[in-house]
Order: structure tokens, then C-alpha cells, then sequence
């Protein structure tokens, strides 16, 4: 369906992709995950052929971007970070005006919104001006028009940064009802959002993939390690080998340190459960716990873990 | 700390590892780039060749006058004048083309533009500015015998020119001018201004003709641009001396309306004249309420068979009055026999006729005839009044033209004209050129100087943008509050209203 | 092609902008009118109207096309125009047909001046159509050099000042050139270059002045106004309209092999 290799991108001297290839079949859901200029909307520009690459070619059902845009072009929808939406004009008007871009025939235009506007859920603002929508309609009428025209692949940038959590959640709803007729690519910095909709992740950082893998299996890698986040009134030095003595525990790092409060993280094996052993441990030497958690595992620490194992 | 630095330190060990070659940019991309850059320059061009060809080729014919007047082209006339040139005429315009203060340039460059492009580069138009280019004018006129001046034209070849001033290229609304001091042009004479200079400066034989300076001379435009029709240029002269003679370039001589009586010096200069072949036109209108005696003058008439009577004509037939409580202004006809040589028989209009008599005591080879005539009911009202009744009602003549046959290779004549109404500024401010007067005294000069008589170019009248019906002052105030205030508030409330309606949308 | 004209369009007016427009050209040619119609002597000559109306291309230009183009990139909905199955050429075509229409509609008070002019017994020569249609013509030769203006550059203030600096050029090229012919003419006549007579220097100033007032475009169709129509003058204007806007869409275009 969607065919990368070797993409390359410089802007001056800097570079942005370091050779990012890359397949996507069709009806498939890809998560793009990285950090913040990591390289996914740079990826993500160059194969809507919103920006060239330095090199590197990208084919979207057999048609080059390049050289065939107006074919490859048609079997994309493309929402980017700031969704391209014209603030003087009312929903409707939007999406007709979208749906005369992509060549909808007449006939069938209306009806198209009409369903589009009802898979979304906008269909009660269609008269409404974008100007006056809430961050999370704006999101769903540039979801809806990545819909119009129906293209195949549909290329999601960001979908859910700066709403609130409801939101987020109908966006992430949406996006798994979608897949059912559509091949998706959606980027995100969020590892627990990508887990819970994709089949597959693809991690990019600094410009390179840095992990290519269905999602089942690199949930699995994350879950190798789990890490608690413990508050004590105690120093290092007290809390330091009782710890290490806990079957399981492979590292201790100290976060902070003040007025007597000393906050580490705490590294352990994923499969155990140490929370016992902890609480215990530090009962025995008289160290009070102020605070203790288990922490999701953040996209940091994928990035170390999976780069560590793979040494 | 520890864990986070080790964290970083593995990431930046991997920036430090990914390869350092710098990936040369793929072709492809090159290739565009190189496609929009050429095919950019290459459209520009294209372009800037094509405009160039186009404006050397098809520029001319591609022009169209849409003007009702034509008055932005040549007519067939100056056009066949054109044709026939076989000496390259310069016309030069000493003003900047682009100077869009001058208010009479947009009358000029159009039908200049298409004299030059009529004449199969014969003609040479330039416009040269002499403030930024102070060498022309002694270039065109090394001696300063023409005193040229900024914001005139000069029509040149070889070594004759003269200047045009192109105030009097117009025929100017008396009204307009008498009651708000506003040269108004209503009638447009540059196409015959140029073409007689145009004639004048490349015929082989320089027509020119001088009017007697002197004697409160009233000016003499509209007769100057009849003249011009003919390819006669015109200049003042002053013989009121001694060693004066009449140049020989003379074609004609005219004594225009003169309010005094002629020297005994000019009498003589002008007798003289007569003797070697001259041409006279002289005309002499009789003021009632300031009536001369012109002695001198009445001697040179003479010499031709003609006597300046102090009587005036006066018209009795109504139906040839134009008031009928005036019955000095009147209508008068083209003598029977001459009209038919000429082919036409025009209504001539007559003001202030003076009463012209054939004297009886001519010398023996001078033929006078008539050409203008009054209807057979006229009758003459003499300022002494005692006189009146030897003369009774008949035909009398308003032109006269006298022959002298005493040379019959190259016999002198003279037309006198009773009237004013054939040459003044005066009248010719509320007619056009195009006017019977004008066509018969064309006609008639071209006949005494043996100039083929051609149509004459007609002047071009310039359209009144005037309202033809004046608008009431409530009238205009209205219509100014509608195009000024209706409208533009109009769309702006269009646009508030459209505005607030959406914005709450 | 027709969906970008048709958003462009209306997108004057669902903005306050094409109607204070179309509200300022109507109080301009307005006041001029009824100048022209309350004289001493009334002179109501409509295709004076539209020479006056002229100079205000160099406001009104910038106006109407600074947003054409800088808008779209500032909102980022400019990917609509990258990403979607359709050319640029079309989309440069589109806003191009928007702002000559919005221009043609402000011609509208100037078509109510006629008829008024005719109804109130006066006269409308031939040349006022030729004004007309000299005056969209060069309308739509700025049309194209504020799109690409506005194409070049990324927020429409600077959008408009570039198209405002490039008309006031424009305008003052006849002066430009008379001067620059001067400082050519000084220049050899002090250096003593090529040794050439004064007549010489005066020639090649004169040279100079001609080809640079070549490009003038309000010289090449001053002459409407008096009722000359020349056909060369109007090819020259659309050829270039043409040549401003195809660089335009290359310069939009570039995007797919730019390199930063």
C-alpha cells in the first residue's frame, strides 16, 4: 500500500531523517511514535507530498509521489498537526469546498459529507462556523476531512494533542472505527495511546527508526521492565543495600534529594512483583515510605530499554 | 541523576554513530529544479521577445480610433498627402511625451502617432524636451529666427520649419470663454494644422502669405487654419516704411478689417505690389457707430476698380433675414455665374456689410465682377443720410473680385470682402471650418493663388461632456449623496450585516 | 480550479474585506464623479473617472491580493492545496480568477456613473469602454504580481508591502527612467568611456530611457483614455499577467523539490 525507502531529509545543514524505510499494508493501523522532533511529521509531510525529501522514494499504491502526484495523492487523507481549516467558513462549506478539491463528482457530493459529518459526529455543527468550535470538534471536522473523497490511507498527525481526556478518548474511538475501512498512520508521542489502538509501532527517533514491531510485541519488551517511584525519609546510603538485597530489583537511582526527603526510581524486573518486598525492606530499617508508585513506563524508557537490549 | 545521564549518553552515542555521509539529494529533485528554474527564465523570454515582435509588427495595424471624429487618426486627405511625400519630414514635439500635465498632449500623440505611422517612414517623430536636452533647440533653428519655445511642435524639412503652437490648433466656445473666462476647445484643427504645414515645408514652392500688420490687426487664427488648408502658411508684415517692399515669397497680401486708414507709404508699397502681379485680399466691414474714411485705402481699391462706400447693406427680403429687427445680418448667396463654375451654390452668412461699388472710372484692363451676392430686394443705408435716396433696391455685391489684365501671363487681382463674416475669429468661435463661409473663402483664395483646391480637412469637433440639460442644484445634490454616500455606506453595511451574521454562526 | 474560485470569491465578502473594497472604490469614483457633475460647467467624462480610478491600483492591488496566498501558509491550510489530488496551477488559476472578479465588481459604480451620466442627458464616449478595458487589463497584470508577492512570502503585511513597493516602482518608471538615463549620460560624459560626441551620449541616454519605459505598463495604455484602442498594449499586459502568474506557480511548486 504504502511503500518508504531510504527517506532523507536535511533542512540546511540539519538533518531531519536519517534513512527511514518503512511498508505499510493495506488495513492496517501504524503507530508513528517518537518524541517531539523525532522526525514523524517530517515523515509524515514528505509521503502526503506536502514537502520534498532529500532523497528517498515514496510510493503509495504504486504511484510515485513524485511523479505520478496527483494519482498518489488521491488515496490519501492527510490530517497534520494543525489541522488546515478555514476559520471564516461554517462546516459544511468546509468539507464541500474539500470535497470540490478532490474532484467528488457533484452528485454524490452531499451525501458523502452527510455521512462523513455522521461517522465523526459533527453532523450537529455542520451549520456552525469553525472559528466557534471547541479544539476538539476542529479536530474531528480535519478528521472528517481527511474522509472525504473515501482514500484508502489515512495519515493522522498528532490527532489527539491538546484535548482534554474525553475528547481524546472519542478521538481514539473514532480512529479504531475507521479502521475498519481504511489503512491508517497515526503519529503520537504517547506510547499508551499508540498500544491501545495499533496493530503496529514504529518508533522514530533523531531521524531513525528505531523499532519496527507489532504492538503485541513491544508491549511485551516494555513490560520486561517496571518502575516505582518511591519517596523515603531516609539518605542513600541507608536505603541503597537493603534494596539491592530485593530478588528482583536491578537498579536504584536516586531522583532528588532534599530536606532529608530522597525520591528514587526504582528499576525491576517486570515479571516479579517487588512491592511487597519493598515495603518490607524498608520497614526493617526504620526508613518511612512518604510515597510509592509504579510507573508507566514513558517513552524514554522504551527508547532505553529497547537500545539496551538490543546491545 | 545517574540513570538519566546514562540515558542521555545513549542517545547521543547513537546520533554520534548514525552514518556522517552526507546523502547527496536525489536527482529527480535536481531535475525539477532545474525544469522550474529554465522553464521560469524561458517564459520570460518568450514573452518579452514575443511583446517586441508583436508591437514592430502588428502595432499599426492593430490600432483603432474609436473616437466618433476620428479624431485620434488621419483622414484619406492627409493620408494621399502622405503617399505622395518624397522628402523626410521631421516633426519634433519639444516637450516630454510622458508629461501628463500638459492638458492638450492626449489631442496630439495619438493622430501624430499615426501620421508617422501613415507615411512609410517619411516621417520622423520625435519628442525631445529641451530642458533635458538644451542643445536642440539652436540644433533645430541655429539662428533663433523662430524664438522656439518649450511645449510647441516644429514641422521641418530641409532647411524650411515652422512652429506650431498648439493652443491654436483649436477652435475655442466664445460662450464659455465670455461669461467664465474658460478656454473651452469645441473644435479640433490639428490634423489640418499639420498636414498644411507638412505641404507647406515640402512643396517646391513655399506658399505664403502675410497680413498687413498694423491698424489694430484682430487676430487671425480660424483664417490662419484656412490658409493652412491650402498649404499656405501666414506671418504679419510691416511696410510702413520707406525702404519697406513686399517680400516676393508673397502669395497673398491681406489687409484684415483694419480700423485706421493706411499710410501713404503702405499705399504706395501696396500699389507697387499690385503693379508686379500681386494678390490682394482685403477686407473691410462697415462699423456704424465708428465709421472711418479710408482715403489711402479707398485709392488701392480703386486701382482695382472697387470703391469702399460709407453705406451699409441693408436686407429687406425677410425671408433671408436671421432676425428679422436686423436687417444687417442677412444671408447671401454665390454670385449665378460663378457658382456654376465652381459647381455649388452655398447660403452665405452676412454681417455688417459695407456697400462696395464698382467705380465707373477703372483703369481699362481691370475686370471687376461679383461672387457674392445680396437678394434683389437689398437696399443700402447710408451714414449721411442725405445720400440715401440716389440709391434704390436691387442686387449689391458682397465680394468682389477685380482683375488686372494689363499682364496676361500673371494678372494681379484682389477680392474685396465687405463683410467679416468670412475671416473673423468672431465668427468662426460658434462655427466650426466646416462652415459654408469658410469652404467659399477657401475656395476663392485657392482660386486667385492657382492652388488646386482639394476637400478640406474637416475639423474635428470634440465632444461636449457637458450635460446637455443642466442639472438643478437639489438634482446634483442628490445624485452626489447617492454615488457618494448611498452606495459606499450601502456595502459597508452590506458588510457589517453579513459580518455579524456569520460571526455568531 | 472552480472550488478554489469559488472559496477565494466568497471569502471576500464573508470577511468584511471585498466590501470596505468595493465601499472605498464607490466613495473614490464617487466623489469624482459628482466633481465632475457639479462644476462650474459640468464635464462628466467617464473615462476620466477611470484614469483617476487608476491610481489607486497601487493601495487597492496589494488589498485584495495580499492574502491570497501568505493567509493560506499562515493558517498551515495550505496542505489542503498540497496534499489533494490537484494542481497548482489550477489553484493559482482560481485565486487569480477571484481577485480580477472582485476588481470587475468594483467596476460596478463606475457602469452605475454611466448610466447615470446617460440619464441625466450626458455623453459616453467610445474611449470610456476602452478605459474599461484597459483598466481591467492592468488590474489583472497587478492581480498576478500580488499573488506572487503574496506567494513569496510568509505573513501578508510583508505580502503587501513588496506588491505596494513593485506598483510604486511600476508607476514612477517613466521618472526612473528619465533619470537614470541622466546619470548614465553624466557618467559617460565624465568618464570620457568610449570617447563618444555629445550627440552620441544623448542617444544612448535616450536608448536607455526607451527601453527601460518599454516595460511601462501604464504608459503603453495612457492612450485609451483618448480614444485610441490598441490591441499590442493589451497583449503585452496579459503576457505578462501570464508570465507573473506562471512564476507563481512555480515558485508554489517548488516545494516539491526544495531542498530547506
Amino acid at each position: 500500500m504504502i511503500e518508504i525507502s531510504n527517506l532523507v531529509k536535511f533542512y540546511g545543514d540539519k538533518k531531519a531523517l536519517g534513512g527511514v524505510s518503512f511498508k505499510v499494508e493495506q488495513g492496517e493501523i501504524l503507530g508513528f511514535l517518537g518524541p517531539n522532533g523525532a522526525g514523524k511529521t517530517t515523515t509524515m509531510n514528505i509521503i502526503t507530498g506536502y514537502i520534498s525529501a532529500t532523497s528517498g522514494k515514496v510510493t503509495i499504491n504504486g504511484y510515485d509521489i513524485l511523479e505520478q502526484p496527483e494519482l498518489a495523492k488521491k488515496n490519501i487523507g492527510y490530517l497534520p498537526e494543525l489541522p488546515p481549516l478555514f476559520l471564516d467558513m461554517t462546516v459544511f462549506e468546509y468539507l464541500e469546498y474539500v470535497s470540490e478539491l478532490k474532484k467528488v463528482p457533484k452528485d454524490i457530493r452531499k451525501k458523502q459529507i452527510s455521512s462523513v459529518m455522521q461517522m465523526v459526529h459533527i453532523g450537529n455543527v455542520s451549520g456552525r462556523l469553525i472559528h466557534n468550535l471547541s479544539k476538539g470538534y476542529r479536530q474531528r471536522v480535519g478528521i472528517a476531512q481527511t474522509l472525504i473523497g473515501n482514500p484508502e490511507v489515512i495519515i493522522l498527525d498528532e490527532p489527539t494533542v491538546g484535548l482534554d481526556p474525553n475528547q481524546v478518548i472519542e478521538i481514539r474511538k473514532l480512529i479504531t472505527t475507521l479502521s475498519k475501512n481504511h489503512t491508517i498512520i497515526f503519529s503520537s508521542h504517547i506510547l499508551s495511546e499508540v498500544q491501545a489502538i495499533c496493530d503496529r509501532v514504529i518508533i522514530i527517533n533523531n531521524g531513525k527508526i528505531v523499532a519496527d514491531a507489532p504492538t503485541i510485541e513491544l508491549s511485551a519488551q516494555v513490560e520486561g521492565n517496571s518502575h516505582y517511584l518511591l519517596t523515603v525519609e531516609g539518605s542513600m546510603k541507608d536505603i541503597q543495600m537493603p534494596l539491592r538485597a530485593v530478588p528482583g530489583i536491578k537498579s536504584v537511582t536516586a531522583l532528588s534529594e532534599k530536606k532529608g526527603l530522597l525520591q528514587v526510581d526504582i528499576s525491576a524486573d517486570g515479571n516479579l512483583d517487588v512491592r511487597k518486598s519493598i515495603f518490607f525492606a524498608m520497614a526493617r530499617i526504620n526508613v518511612p515510605i512518604l510515597e510509592f508508585r509504579s510507573m508507566a513506563p514513558s517513552l524514554e524508557d522504551v527508547f532505553t530499554d529497547i537500545t539496551s537490549q538490543k546491545k | 541523576m545517574a540513570r538519566k545521564t546514562a540515558r542521555e549518553s545513549i542517545l547521543q552515542e547513537k546520533t554520534v554513530k548514525s552514518p556522517k555521509v552526507k546523502v547527496r539529494s536525489d536527482k529527480r529533485f535536481k531535475a525539477l529544479k532545474n525544469v522550474s528554474v529554465i522553464s521560469v527564465i524561458l517564459v520570460i523570454a518568450i514573452c518579452i521577445v514575443f511583446n517586441l515582435i508583436i508591437e514592430l509588427t502588428l502595432d499599426k495595424k492593430l490600432t483603432f480610433d474609436t473616437t466618433s471624429v476620428k479624431q485620434n487618426s488621419i483622414t484619406v486627405l492627409s493620408e494621399s498627402y502622405l503617399k505622395e511625400l518624397d522628402k523626410k519630414v521631421e516633426i519634433i514635439g519639444l516637450f516630454d511625451r510622458n508629461d501628463t500635465s500638459i492638458e492638450w498632449r492626449d489631442y496630439f500623440l495619438p493622430i501624430l502617432d499615426d501620421y508617422e505611422a501613415k507615411a512609410d517612414g517619411m516621417i520622423d517623430l520625435k519628442y525631445i524636451d529641451p530642458d533635458v536636452d538644451p542643445f536642440i533647440l539652436t540644433e533645430i533653428d541655429p539662428t533663433n529666427v523662430y524664438n522656439l519655445q518649450k511645449y510647441t511642435y516644429v514641422v521641418k524639412c530641409g532647411d524650411l520649419l515652422v512652429s506650431v503652437n498648439p493652443y491654436n490648433c483649436f477652435e475655442y466656445d466664445n460662450e464659455m470663454l465670455y461669461y467664465y473666462g474658460l478656454y473651452k476647445p469645441v473644435g479640433n484643427q490639428i490634423e489640418n494644422t499639420f498636414t498644411g504645414y507638412i505641404r507647406y515645408v515640402t512643396s517646391g514652392r513655399p506658399l505664403h502669405a502675410y497680413y498687413l500688420n498694423g491698424h489694430d490687426l484682430p487676430s487671425h487664427t480660424n483664417l490662419d487654419n484656412i490658409l493652412l488648408s491650402l498649404g499656405m502658411v501666414s506671418s504679419e508684415l510691416s511696410i510702413n516704411s520707406e525702404s519697406a517692399k513686399i517680400p516676393d515669397d508673397c502669395e497673398l497680401l491681406i489687409i484684415l478689417e483694419p480700423k485706421s486708414d493706411i499710410t501713404i507709404t503702405e499705399k504706395e508699397v501696396i500699389k507697387s505690389y499690385i503693379d508686379n502681379s500681386g494678390k490682394i485680399l482685403l477686407i473691410s466691414d462697415f462699423d456704424k457707430e465708428n465709421s472711418v474714411v479710408f482715403s489711402n485705402l479707398n485709392d488701392v481699391a480703386l486701382r482695382m476698380g472697387v470703391t469702399l462706400e460709407q453705406g451699409i447693406i441693408h436686407e429687406n427680403d425677410i425671408t433671408r433675414l436671421y432676425t428679422a429687427s436686423d436687417p444687417y445680418t442677412s444671408i447671401a448667396s454665390v454670385e449665378e455665374k460663378y457658382a456654376q463654375s465652381i459647381g455649388m451654390q452655398l447660403d452665405l452668412y452676412v454681417e455688417n456689410c459695407r456697400y462696395l461699388k464698382v467705380a465707373s472710372d477703372r483703369p481699362s484692363d481691370v475686370y471687376v465682377s461679383p461672387l457674392v451676392v445680396t437678394s434683389g430686394s437689398a437696399s443700402v443705408d447710408f451714414q449721411n443720410a442725405q445720400i440715401d435716396a440716389a440709391v434704390s433696391a436691387g442686387v449689391y455685391p458682397v465680394i468682389l473680385m477685380s482683375v488686372d489684365a494689363t499682364r496676361s501671363d500673371a494678372p494681379s487681382c484682389m477680392i474685396t470682402v465687405g463683410t467679416s463674416a468670412f475671416t473673423s475669429d468672431g465668427y468662426y468661435s460658434t462655427k466650426t471650418l466646416n462652415d459654408n463661409n469658410a469652404l467659399y473663402v477657401r475656395r476663392m483664395i485657392g482660386d486667385i493663388c492657382e492652388i488646386s483646391i482639394e476637400k478640406t480637412i474637416p475639423t474635428k469637433t470634440i465632444p461636449s461632456y457637458a450635460l446637455s440639460k443642466p442639472l438643478s442644484s437639489s438634482n446634483a445634490t442628490m445624485w452626489s449623496v447617492i454615488v457618494m454616500t448611498i452606495i459606499p455606506l450601502g456595502c459597508l453595511i452590506c458588510g457589517i450585516y453579513t459580518y455579524r451574521k456569520r460571526r455568531h454562526l | 480550479m472552480f472550488a478554489v474560485f469559488k472559496r477565494e470569491f466568497l471569502s471576500y465578502f464573508r470577511n468584511p474585506v471585498g466590501w470596505v473594497a468595493i465601499s472605498l472604490i464607490g466613495l473614490i469614483s464617487g466623489y469624482y464623479f459628482t466633481k465632475m457633475l457639479t462644476a462650474t460647467v459640468s464635464n462628466v467624462d467617464i473615462s476620466q473617472e477611470i484614469d483617476f480610478l487608476r491610481s489607486f491600483f497601487i493601495i487597492l492591488i496589494p488589498i485584495i491580493t495580499m492574502r491570497l496566498f501568505a493567509e493560506e501558509k499562515r493558517n498551515g491550510t495550505d496542505v489542503l492545496l498540497y496534499t489533494m489530488p490537484f494542481s497548482m496551477k489550477s489553484a493559482v488559476l482560481g485565486k487569480f480568477l477571484a481577485a480580477i472578479s472582485l476588481q470587475a465588481l468594483m467596476l460596478l459604480c463606475v457602469f452605475f456613473h454611466m448610466i447615470v451620466t446617460i440619464a441625466l442627458s450626458g455623453f459616453v464616449s467610445p474611449a470610456a469602454w476602452g478605459a474599461i478595458f484597459a483598466y481591467m487589463v492592468l488590474a489583472a497584470l497587478f492581480i498576478s504580481i500580488g499573488m506572487l508577492t503574496s506567494a513569496m512570502t510568509e505573513n501578508q503585511i510583508m505580502s503587501a508591502v513588496c506588491c505596494f513597493v513593485i506598483l510604486l516602482f511600476l508607476n514612477m518608471l517613466s521618472s526612473i527612467a528619465a533619470s537614470l538615463s541622466e546619470m548614465f549620460k553624466s557618467f559617460l560624459k565624465f568618464t570620457h568611456l568610449f570617447g563618444l560626441s555629445d550627440s552620441a551620449i544623448y542617444s544612448a541616454g535616450e536608448n536607455l530611457r526607451k527601453a527601460i519605459v518599454w516595460f511601462d505598463p501604464y504608459d503603453k495604455t495612457s492612450c485609451f483614455t483618448s480614444g485610441v484602442f490598441k490591441i499590442v498594449p493589451l497583449i503585452f499586459c496579459l503576457s505578462f499577467t501570464f508570465v507573473f502568474s506562471y512564476i507563481t506557480y512555480r515558485v508554489l511548486e517548488k516545494k516539491r523539490w526544495s531542498q530547506s
